[in-house]
């Protein structure tokens, strides 16, 4: 009886924690980490789709506006969330890219053989930057320390 | 703000281990001695090459299509004529004909790196398969 009860608090403290979601893969794994034994963050793209090319659904809808914290790569690439992250109250959105000192722009060649088309874009795979990740890791646990717990409480 | 000190304290443990563990896996030693010229499919690993100072890279489109311009295959051609090619780096596994034609007649390795991590445990499991990919390639 005493280990249910026991369970039951800690789950209650799991689900009373901040509520944090993260658009691809590789961020959610540094997110996950830094995150460990204070909140499970959620997958926003999952495996089957690219974060190049998906459709925004009820579901990532929900998760977004469910969240204390959205963590997206760059305000230019998960454009599929674009319309719902423009009505979140500032500070609700974590862009990678804000926390990186090494960015590289390329060139837009969707199509190559029309060169006059040509745009400089942000190269969004930050993340395989060790620099960058570090950088990321620093910041984004100043943020989550940052969070109002009682605010938080409010939400749920 | 007011700070939670619990998950506060809790937070800075998970930075600082980290930190400390993914110094451990990322302390690798890539080189290019021969100057071998890695060829990617997309622009995907660009920070990853430009992070370990390997210069010697090309390009074939910032996309991950796999699409390649009949240009863009010309100029990959001649650029082996007179380099060694270290690798075709590719970045989904969908296995496209014309990469793989394109690494038959560069004779060389076709080498999958997933940028994205969808089979690895964790993000210093990520890591670590990409290094170990490239070093493949750069052998």
């Amino acid at each position: 009886m005493k280990l249910l009860i026991l369970i039951l608090f800690l789950s209650l403290n799991v689900i009373a924690s901040v509520k944090v979601s993260v658009s691809i893969k590789p961020i959610h794994s540094i997110v996950a980490l830094l995150t460990e034994d204070v909140t499970v963050p959620d997958l926003l793209i999952n495996d089957n789709q690219t974060a190049h090319h998906f459709f925004m659904r009820p579901s990532h809808a929900r998760k977004i506006t469910n969240s204390d914290l959205v963590v997206l790569v760059d305000k230019n690439f998960e454009k599929g969330f674009q319309k719902i992250t423009s009505n979140l109250e500032n500070g609700k959105i974590f862009y990678f890219s804000d926390t990186s000192k090494k960015i590289i722009n390329s060139n837009h060649d969707e199509h190559d053989e029309h060169d006059e088309h040509d745009e400089e874009i942000l190269n969004p795979h930050l993340w395989l930057d060790r620099e960058n990740i570090v950088n990321f890791a620093k910041n984004l646990s100043n943020k989550l320390m940052e969070i109002d717990p009682e605010n938080v409480k409010q939400f749920i | 703000m007011e700070i939670d000190p619990e998950n506060e304290k809790q937070f800075q443990k998970n930075l600082d281990l980290f930190l400390r563990k993914f110094s451990e896996v990322s302390r690798i030693n890539l080189s290019n001695d021969d100057k071998k010229i890695v060829i990617l499919q997309s622009n995907s690993a660009e920070y990853f090459l430009n992070d370990f100072n390997i210069k010697d890279f090309q390009i074939i489109s910032n996309n991950h299509e796999g699409n390649i311009s009949m240009k863009k295959y010309n100029e990959i051609i001649t650029l082996s004529e007179g380099n060694k090619i270290a690798c075709l780096v590719v970045d989904d596994n969908s296995n496209s004909d014309v990469l793989k034609n394109l690494a038959k007649e560069l004779n060389t390795q076709l080498v999958f790196v997933d940028i994205v991590g969808h089979d690895t445990k964790d993000f210093y499991d990520f890591f670590q398969s990409i290094s170990e990919r490239f070093s493949t390639c750069l052998q």
